[in-house]
């Protein structure tokens, strides 16, 4: 045998003990390049481009004005989709990603906010001291969300003794053109002990409205007379516009199906979501020993049961990823899961709080159900097409 | 797999050759990517990111193959050469390829790696000078020396 052939033999076995590697942990997307200079040659009229573009904006400035006036095309008389409640039909133009900002023990999620036409990332909230962010969901003009967020130092609520994590809700408000790009207000919803299970929530698409759907047995100042409840709250004032109760009937262990998490993003397992007319919310239900339902409720009518007030619409299959797809078939059940979709909703990095993994890849089970809801192309940053480097929620670009 | 992934399977396949060690080839290779990222803006041509990440690899692992073997030494007292298979790889990969192993690992890094990167990449002398970050003239010398040297010491052992 040749020696030439013993290298061979020798580093090719070694290579195939390599069968398995751990995923890489990288950060969502390569740097954006860096804007070059326009190199204008020498000797010819450089001095006419700023000229030029002095001209354009007094051009546009001048149809502004002109078109202002004209009836039906004017600033007050064309709707935004805010203020219509319309569900905006083509991808919307901003969309939050929650990423894990990395440190010690304690796991903190910032926000960063990624301009869906260039999938660049305009802008990043850091998460404010001792809190992590943990839910997202947006209003219909994508640029109003709601963020729900955990605090990882103790307080003492109102009416308790004890010091305890709590929940704490922000509104963020995206308003391009202006400086900051993004402002974030903490709202004045009152806080709930960390036991609190957060089921849902869900932004109204005029964003006046905040729905959350929780689940808390500890009792307190904040037990509205059943264990689960949907609370409406204002998202100006803060305060509880209207409740319903639910799972009153004899101890649900887990109220809310748990693959219900790979319809919905983290923080609304039940897929919480508003309907485009604006009143009615969709939702999982699913009580003990039966298969989970789609309801709507028409908020707008009286009613403090949510199951009473609410109507079946369609019974999901009982289990397994294919929820989504199979639902499609049906028309009523097709609206919903298109919601989430064309909605301007988080696409969340990181599968469940209760789960760590080394990596902020999700693990690969849940790519199948949540594929069509959340993975959109969207354009290449930098040069060249990009692909989605996978499905589902934790995709990452790959520069590739 | 994403292609990314595949990508960093075969460049840790590269880096357990030279290292010997499967957990610190990964280490070495996620450096390698997170380097990449931060270049990304400033990179030239972005077609060559492959070789780009292979260099990184290659380097990194002469660092970390450099402070490995001399903490071994020193902490053992031991000839360095025949801790630098583990008893678990030479059940998986057999006697002699075992000792090809060895051998390889106790040749100076240059020729290591020009070794490596004609003989297991199949790379030609141009690729792997690029690689390297050598001239064409300096792979080819080591290429043959690293060859000469393995054989004498292969033939040694018998």
């Amino acid at each position: 045998v040749s020696i030439d052939d013993r290298i061979r033999t020798a580093t090719a076995a070694t290579a195939a003990t390599v069968r398995e590697i751990r995923p890489l942990t990288l950060p969502p997307d390569p740097a954006p390049a860096r804007p070059r200079r326009l190199r204008v040659p020498r000797g010819s009229a450089g001095w006419l481009i700023p000229l030029a573009a002095a001209v354009a904006v007094i051009v546009v400035a001048a149809i502004l004005v002109a078109v202002r006036d004209v009836p039906g095309i004017g600033h007050a008389s064309a709707p935004t989709p805010a203020s219509q409640g319309q569900v905006p039909a083509a991808l919307p133009r901003y969309g939050l990603v929650l990423t894990e900002a990395g440190g010690g023990g304690v796991q903190y999620s910032n926000l960063s906010v990624i301009d869906t036409r260039t999938g660049k990332r305009v802008a990043q909230v850091k998460h404010p001291a001792g809190v992590s962010f943990e839910g997202v969901s947006g209003a219909a003009d994508d640029r109003t969300f709601a963020v729900s967020a955990v605090s990882s130092t103790l307080q003492r609520l109102p009416g308790t003794t004890e010091m305890q994590s709590v929940w704490s809700w922000y509104l963020l408000r995206i308003a391009p053109g202006s400086s900051p790009l993004v402002t974030l207000t903490k709202l004045a919803i009152p806080p709930q002990p960390q036991d609190a299970a957060i089921y849902g929530i869900a932004l109204s698409p005029d964003g006046r409205t905040l729905a959350v759907l929780e689940w808390l047995t500890v009792p307190g100042p904040w037990y509205k007379g059943s264990p689960g409840t949907l609370q409406l709250y204002s998202v100006a004032r803060g305060k509880a516009l209207r409740v319903w109760q639910w799972g009153k009937s004899p101890d649900p262990i887990d109220p809310v199906p748990s693959y219900g998490d790979s319809i919905g993003s983290d923080q609304n397992r039940a897929g919480l979501t508003w309907l485009a007319d604006g009143r009615t919310l969709a939702f999982t239900y699913y009580a003990r020993g039966q298969a989970p339902v789609v309801r709507t409720l028409d908020t707008s009518r009286p009613g403090n049961d949510l199951v009473a007030s609410s109507r079946e619409v369609f019974t999901l299959p009982s289990s397994g990823p294919d929820a989504c797809s199979e639902a499609r078939s049906r028309r009523t059940a097709e609206r919903w899961c298109a919601a989430p979709r064309c909605w301007p909703t988080a696409v969340v990095t990181r599968p469940y709080r209760k789960k760590r993994w080394r990596s902020t890849r999700t693990p690969p089970r849940r790519a199948n159900a949540s594929a069509s809801c959340t993975a959109t192309p969207v354009p290449a940053p930098g040069t060249g097409p990009v692909r989605w480097a996978g499905s589902g929620p934790g995709t990452r670009w790959s520069p590739w | 797999m994403p292609p990314r992934q595949a990508h960093a399977l075969s460049l840790v396949r590269l880096a357990k050759i030279m290292l010997g060690d499967q957990s610190a080839a990964e280490d070495v290779v996620q450096d390698a990517f997170l380097g990449l990222y931060r270049k990304w803006p400033s990179l030239q041509d972005r077609n060559r990111a492959l070789a780009y990440l292979r260099a990184t690899v290659l380097n990194a692992c002469r660092t970390a193959y450099r402070g490995s073997t001399r903490r071994t030494r020193a902490m053992l007292l031991a000839p360095a050469a025949r801790d630098i298979v583990s008893a678990e790889e030479s059940a998986l990969i057999g006697e002699s390829n075992c000792e090809v192993m060895v051998a390889l690992r106790a040749l100076p890094a240059r020729q290591r790696e020009a070794v490596v990167l004609r003989y297991y990449l199949d790379l030609n002398e141009d690729q792997a000078a690029q690689a390297m970050n050598v001239s064409r003239g300096t792979v080819k010398s080591a290429t043959s020396r690293g060859r000469t040297a393995l054989a004498r010491m292969l033939k040694e052992d018998q």
